[in-house]
C-alpha cells in the first residue's frame, strides 16, 4: 500500500506538471522570426570544400556530416543553425553572429539525458560578444558546467566553425 | 548561318563568271565543268561542316540539360544532408547511437585485494536511441574486471549499469522508467574517466556512497528555474544480509537490479544549484526504509537473512543517506568537495554474521569527506591534490570501530591525449588506523568516444 501511495503521489505530480507543459524544442522558424524580428529573410548556403572543409574538421574534431551549411543574412547579421553531438545525440543550436561576434546563442533542441544545463541564460550569456583569435579558438574564457563537459565542449565547437564561417563570407 | 554558305555558294559561282574569258585563253587552265565540280565538291565540304556543326549544337545543349539536371540533383542531395539533419526524423541507424569509455589501471601496492595489479577496470558499451525527441532509451552494459568464468583466476561480472527510457514530459520536466543511477555526489552519474583527476574514484564515492549505483525503478526530473533542478527518485533498495562477515558494508548491498527485493524501497531527492557558470552546489537525500528487505532470507538463492548476536532475526533497518557537494571551475582553477553520512537504525549495532560475531558495531553512522583542488596549465595537462576521509564503523568507538578510519591524501596529474583519451598518474599516502597504510602509485589509461 505505502508503494501505491507513493506512486500515485508521484503520478498526481506529473500530470500536473504536464498541464503547464509547453514544447521541449523551439522551432527553428521561431528562432528566425525573433533575430529578424518577423522578417526572416530567404535562406542562403555555404559550401563546406576545400579549406574550408579541413578547417572545419580541425574545429569540430571529426570530419563535419553535412556537406554544406544554410545561413540567414540581413546586413551583418547573420543566424546559423547547426547540429552537434554532444555525448551521443545531436543538439541544434541556433547561433547569430553579428561583425565577427556571437550576438547570440541558443539552444534549439537538446536530446542528451544529461548536460541540459547549458540550455541556461546563465551559460549562454558566456558566449555574447566573443570572438575568434588568431587560432581561431574563442578569445574570451567559457566557464563550464559540472557533469555537462561534453555538452558545453559542442556548443564551444559551433562557436568556433560559425564564427570561422562567417569571417570567409565577409572576406 | 545557313544564309552565310549560300552567299558563298553564289560568290564563288560570281568569281568563276568574272574569271571565264580569262581561263579559256589559258590551254592548262581548268574547264568550266571541271571548275563546275569543284564548285560542287566544296558545296558538299559546306553541308558537311554544317552537319557536324548542327551535331555539336545539339550535343551541347545535351550537356546544358544534363548538367542542369546534375545540378538539381546535387541540391537535393544537399538538402538532405544539410544541417541540423533532424535526426528524430531521421532513419533508423541516424536514431541508434552506440559508444564506449573504460580504463585500464595499475595499482602499485594501493589495492586491499594485491600489492601489484594490472586490471581493465571496466569496459563499458552504451547503446542509445532516440524514438523521437521527447522520447529516448539509454542503456550502459559493462564488463568489469576483464575475465569471467567459474574460475578463481577470473574475478570479472556483466553488468547492466543503466537501461531505462526517459520521456520530457514538457519543456523542462522528464521522467524515465528502467535502471537508472542514482542522483546521488558528484561521480555517481558522470564517471568517465576523462571526466576526474585520480586514477581510482575517491573512496568516499565507493564506500559511503556505493558509486556505480544503479537501480531499478523511476525518477522525475527537472529545472525549478534561477539555476536549481531537482531530481526525485523511487527505487530498489539496499539488502543486508549477516553472511560472513563483509555483508553490512554499504558496498556490498547493492541489487543491482537483480531480481531485486523491493520490501524496502529507497527514496532519494537531490536539488542542484547550477546557476553560475563553473559552479555546482548539491544536496541529496537518500532514504532507505529497510536495509534487511523485511528480513527476507530469499531461499531460493541461499541468502542468509539478518541476525544478530543472540541469533534472532532483525528487520525493519531503515538509514538515511545526507549528501552534500561543491564542483566549482573558473579559468585553469578547479574544486572539488564532498560530504557524506549515512545514519542507521541503532540496532545494526547488534548484528552478527552466521557465527554470531558481531559485524554491525559502528556502522549506525558511516561518514566520509573530501577536498581536491585542481590546476589545469593547459588543454592537456592538469595537477591535482586530494585528501579523503572515510569511516565505516563511526557508530561506536570501541573494538574494531576504534580502527575504521582510512585518511589518505593523493596528488598527481591528468594528461589529455585527446580530449576524449586520457592519461593518468597519482601518488597516495595513506594513514590508515588500522595500520594497514597502503602508500603507493596508480597508473591508468582512460577513454571515451
Amino acid at each position: 500500500m505505502r508503494i501505491m501511495k507513493v506512486i500515485s503521489s508521484m503520478l498526481t505530480l506529473l500530470i500536473l506538471s504536464t498541464v503547464s507543459a509547453s514544447d521541449d524544442h523551439i522551432a527553428p522558424e521561431d528562432f528566425l522570426q525573433r533575430v529578424f524580428a518577423g522578417a526572416e529573410p530567404e535562406s542562403q548556403t555555404v559550401w563546406l570544400t576545400g579549406d574550408k572543409q579541413d578547417i572545419a574538421t580541425q574545429i569540430l574534431g571529426h570530419k563535419p556530416d553535412y556537406l554544406r551549411l544554410r545561413f540567414w543574412q540581413v546586413d551583418e547579421k547573420k543566424a546559423w543553425i547547426i547540429d552537434e553531438i554532444g555525448k551521443t545525440e545531436p543538439i541544434t543550436i541556433g547561433i547569430v553572429v553579428e561583425g565577427n561576434t556571437i550576438a547570440d546563442i541558443q539552444v534549439l533542441a537538446f536530446r542528451e539525458s544529461r548536460g541540459w544545463e547549458i540550455k541556461h541564460d546563465f551559460f549562454t550569456r558566456q558566449f555574447h560578444g566573443v570572438g575568434l583569435d588568431s587560432r581561431r579558438r574563442l578569445n574570451a574564457n567559457i566557464d563550464g558546467i559540472s557533469g555537462a563537459t561534453l555538452s558545453v565542449r559542442a556548443m564551444n565547437k559551433v562557436s568556433r566553425l560559425v564564427l570561422y564561417l562567417s569571417q570567409t563570407l565577409d572576406s | 548561318m545557313q544564309v552565310k554558305y549560300r552567299r558563298l555558294s553564289a560568290g564563288i559561282a560570281a568569281a568563276i563568271a568574272v574569271t571565264m574569258p580569262a581561263i579559256g585563253q589559258a590551254q592548262d587552265e581548268p574547264s568550266v565543268s571541271e571548275l563546275w565540280e569543284i564548285v560542287q565538291q566544296q558545296q558538299a565540304e559546306l553541308e558537311r561542316l554544317r552537319s557536324e556543326l548542327d551535331n555539336a549544337r545539339n550535343s551541347t545543349r545535351e550537356i546544358e540539360i544534363q548538367s542542369l539536371e546534375v545540378s538539381e540533383r546535387l541540391e537535393a542531395v544537399a538538402d538532405v544532408l544539410d544541417s541540423p539533419s533532424g535526426r528524430s526524423g531521421g532513419s533508423w541507424a541516424d536514431r541508434t547511437t552506440i559508444g564506449a569509455y573504460g580504463e585500464v589501471l595499475y595499482n602499485g601496492g594501493t589495492s586491499n585485494s594485491a600489492t601489484n595489479e594490472l586490471d581493465v577496470q571496466r569496459f563499458v558499451i552504451f547503446l542509445n536511441h532516440q524514438f523521437n525527441e521527447s522520447l529516448r532509451f539509454v542503456s550502459e552494459l559493462e564488463v568489469e574486471h576483464s575475465y569471467i568464468a567459474d574460475d578463481a583466476r577470473a574475478p570479472g561480472a556483466v553488468e547492466m549499469e543503466q537501461a531505462y527510457l526517459q520521456w520530457d514530459y514538457s519543456a523542462d520536466h522528464n521522467v524515465l522508467g528502467g535502471m537508472y543511477l542514482v542522483p546521488i555526489g558528484i561521480l555517481n552519474e558522470t564517471h568517465e574517466p576523462i571526466t576526474f583527476y585520480g586514477v581510482e574514484r575517491n573512496r568516499i564515492e565507493s564506500r559511503i556512497i556505493p558509486t556505480t549505483y544503479r537501480v531499478n525503478g523511476f525518477k522525475f526530473a527537472g529545472n525549478l528555474g534561477g539555476g536549481f533542478s531537482y531530481d526525485l527518485g523511487i527505487h530498489e533498495g539496499l539488502f543486508f544480509e549477516s553472511g560472513n562477515g563483509g555483508e553490512l558494508a554499504i558496498r556490498d548491498s547493492r541489487q543491482s537490479g537483480a531480481r531485486a527485493e523491493i520490501d524496502g524501497l529507497g527514496y532519494t531527492g537531490r536539488v542542484r544549484y547550477t546557476g553560475t557558470p563553473g559552479l555546482e552546489l548539491g544536496l541529496s537525500l537518500h532514504y532507505q526504509s529497510d536495509l534487511t528487505q523485511e528480513g527476507s532470507t530469499r531461499g531460493n538463492i541461499n541468502r542468509d537473512g539478518v541476525i544478530d548476536v543472540f541469533g534472532n532475526p532483525v528487520s525493519d533497518l531503515d538509514g538515511l543517506l545526507t549528501e552534500a557537494h561543491i564542483s566549482y571551475q573558473t579559468g585553469a582553477w578547479g574544486l572539488r568537495a564532498l560530504w557524506a553520512q549515512w545514519d542507521i537504525d541503532d540496532s545494526i549495532e547488534l548484528v552478527a554474521n552466521n557465527d554470531l560475531s558481531n559485524n554491525g558495531l559502528g556502522r549506525s553512522e558511516q561518514s566520509g569527506y573530501y577536498i581536491e583542488p585542481s590546476y589545469r596549465f593547459s588543454e592537456k595537462f592538469g595537477a591535482f591534490v586530494r585528501y579523503e576521509f572515510t569511516d565505516e564503523r563511526q557508530g561506536a568507538d570501541i573494538n574494531a570501530a576504534a580502527d575504521s578510519a582510512t585518511k589518505r591524501t593523493l596528488v598527481g596529474f591528468n594528461y589529455w591525449l585527446h580530449p576524449n583519451a586520457v592519461f593518468k598518474f597519482d601518488y597516495q599516502f595513506e594513514n590508515d588506523e588500522s595500520d594497514k597504510d597502503l602508500d603507493g602509485f596508480n597508473l591508468g589509461v582512460g577513454w571515451q568516444f
